[in-house]
């Protein structure tokens, strides 16, 4: 994502620590609904992650793609990367994948079915993995994200207290700081109605005044006087702190017709096959930034629970750090010795062009609907039991290179949601990658980490912010993070 | 003298009534339709200095910043890839749905989540709060005469237009 403040100067990722006054900030975002589509705020960005972070030539690169990528999109990012960063090979896939791989890898430790829910900043979606695949017709999406989120919060505090209509950015920190997911709604608005010392849900938050006041926080109860005699500005927020991440829970409340997440989760898993249901109710695997609302994990599960038949087991999994989570499936990907047949190297997309890697890298393109295909891949899954089994993987290994339109499995489903968000969370881990990597890997870390600067930032009080931003940067800096961690992972791995 | 005796008569309840105009269903969902899109909005600005022409006197960044290690030649500009991309993204969508029918296979609409079957919560348009109450005028809720005054001075007919 991009940044831009008053000047004719860009701030990009961790840039922005640069920037002085952070209110006239707004966003140059190159993706609508999750897909990139500005590829003049793309490409600088990404000129400036390969420049100066990390650097891609010769190596391999995964990337993360939204579910239902377009053609036009993918060949351009072919004619990027392989023309003009000349990188040695790629693979693209969606977020999900990359969390259901690492789900099923590094926190299970065996092969299950499992429903990922990804909660972007564009929207949510539901993909669930069956035998390792993706199972299309069960997919979902609800166009609520944390920028839905966001946007409301600002047109509420608008309404009601100051004009912070052009403050993306300092009412997006307010959502991370003080929203949380309701656990009990009706008793929360009650409690929000009343008055004085009953009332606990009203607090007061300190917006940042950009001299002293870096980031905004809730004030506690007893310092209110000292800072009012300072002149800070200072928003009362009551109700607003849990019926706004509550859209997740009931578009409906604003009049988006659709469902909200728990049902959507159920209509998934009914959509599923009749013996799988259990299984997947069993692994729920929550991720992106909306999760980091305190409450989330809870809610979704006491949702589900009332939803679904009592005798079937119900766990929901949130990672530590929700918004790496699908980065760090790349990783371990990414070491993976096996992943080395799925890529696509320079030297085939110069004989075969672009058009070739958007067969392989689409595996929704040979999903028919509802087909006969999958069972036979199924069992032959079973030998790549660490890596992604969305039929991508599989086809490649069992098949080799070029054969790959008959052979795609049916049911890969990509979520739209964003590649960014994985970025961003790319971004975040590299921190905390030991090892492989070495210099290159190091340094990489520590670039990403820069750029991602608001991420660390936020990561302190961060529910939210981390998925707004994320997103918004995410496709232009997450993509690039992710790939060049991978890079080197993958560099230094497997590929020498 | 006749005219104005004529219209300082009658019933002032009534005058007032007729007055208020009643937001027909239509308009209202407009304004529904426009309320969630501004909340659907991705924040994205049409950069405002864009044609802002830069004087020699101030640095350009731009140019610090970047540390080139590959050939210029190579290097394309952003503009180059926008050239040849120049498509909106509702286009976009709507060239995928139609390949995605004729192809029999699962696209980016499929994934459209259905309706809720559990009935909508109505809430307060001026505090949050559980609201009762319909105004007549556009149909937005409010739950206590309080809210309505406020209401009806600010938000009534916000979006109608």
């Amino acid at each position: 994502m991009k940044v831009k403040s008053e000047r004719k100067r860009f701030f990009i990722g961790n840039q922005i620590e640069e920037c002085r006054d952070l209110s006239g900030l707004y966003y140059l975002l190159p993706c609508e609904k999750g897909f990139t589509v500005k590829w003049t705020v793309q490409k600088p960005v990404w000129d400036y992650m390969f420049n100066n972070i990390c650097h891609i030539e010769d190596k391999a690169v995964i990337m993360t793609q939204p579910l239902f990528n377009f053609k036009t999109i993918q060949e351009i990012t072919d004619e990027i990367f392989f023309e003009e960063y000349e990188i040695k090979s790629m693979f693209r896939l969606n977020p999900c994948d990359l969390a259901k791989y690492e789900y099923v890898n590094n926190v299970v430790g065996k092969h299950v079915s499992c429903i990922v829910v990804d909660s972007g900043f564009s929207f949510t979606t539901i993909v669930p993995y069956i035998g390792g695949k993706k199972y299309y017709p069960a997919a979902r999406r609800i166009n609520v994200g944390g920028k839905v989120l966001t946007n409301y919060l600002k047109e509420i505090i608008s309404y009601r207290q100051l004009h912070v209509m052009d403050e993306t950015y300092v009412i997006n920190q307010v959502k991370e700081d003080s929203c949380y997911v309701s656990s009990n709604f009706k008793e929360d608005m009650r409690i929000a109605s009343s008055h004085g010392d009953a009332n606990t849900i009203i607090k007061s938050y300190v917006l940042p005044d950009f001299n002293n006041i870096r980031r905004g926080y809730i004030q506690e109860s007893g310092t209110g006087a000292d800072n009012n005699a300072e002149g800070c500005q200072i928003l009362r927020l009551n109700n607003e702190r849990f019926t706004v991440p509550e859209l997740l829970f009931h578009p409906s409340d604003i009049g988006i017709e659709s469902v909200g997440i728990a049902e959507c989760i159920v209509k998934s898993i009914f959509l599923c096959p009749e013996k799988d249901r259990p299984h997947l109710s069993k692994h729920i695997v929550l991720m992106g930034g909306n999760c980091k609302f305190p409450g989330f994990k809870e809610r979704v599960y006491a949702d589900l629970r009332s939803y679904l038949p009592d005798h079937w087991p119900v766990n929901v999994y949130k990672p530590e750090n929700p918004i790496t989570f699908a980065w760090k499936g790349g990783k371990a990907l990414a070491s993976d010795p096996k992943v080395k047949s799925l890529f696509i190297t320079k030297e085939q997309y110069e004989e075969r062009g672009s058009a070739y890697t958007y067969e392989r890298f689409s595996d929704w393109l040979h999903g028919e609907k509802r087909t006969t295909e999958e069972t036979p891949k199924l069992t032959n899954e079973a030998v790549p039991s660490s890596i992604l089994q969305s039929g991508s993987f599989t086809r490649f290994d069992l098949f080799g290179k070029h054969e790959l339109e008959n052979e795609e499995p049916s049911d890969n489903v990509n979520e739209n949601t964003s590649s960014d968000k994985l970025s961003k969370e790319a971004t975040n881990d590299t921190k905390t990658d030991t090892g492989n990597g070495d210099n290159l890997k190091d340094n990489e870390s520590s670039e990403s980490r820069d750029i991602d600067v608001h991420q660390d930032d936020d990561s302190n009080k961060a529910k939210y912010k981390n998925s707004a931003l994320m997103d918004t940067n995410e496709t232009d800096l997450c993509d690039t993070n992710f790939f060049a961690s991978y890079d080197f992972n993958i560099f230094n791995n497997s590929f020498i | 003298m006749t005219i104005s005796k004529l219209t300082t008569r009658g019933s002032t309840r009534l005058k007032e009534h007729e007055k208020r105009r009643i937001v027909d269903d239509t308009s209202r969902k407009r304004r529904h339709r426009k309320m969630i899109e501004s909340l659907d909005a991705d924040n994205y600005h049409e950069d405002p200095h864009a044609d802002l022409v830069m004087s020699k006197k101030i640095p350009k960044f731009e140019d610090n910043l970047e540390t080139r290690t590959r050939s210029k030649k190579k290097e394309k500009s952003p503009e180059y890839y926008q050239m040849k991309f120049r498509k909106h993204i509702l286009q976009l969508l709507d060239e995928d749905r139609v390949e995605a029918e004729t192809a029999g296979r699962y696209s980016y609409m499929d994934m459209a989540s259905e309706d809720t079957n559990i009935p909508y919560r109505h809430f307060c348009a001026v505090c949050g709060f559980f609201s009762q109450y319909v105004c007549l005028t556009c149909g937005m809720r409010y739950c206590t005469i309080k809210c309505m005054d406020t209401h009806t001075d600010t938000r009534c007919l916000k979006w109608a237009g």
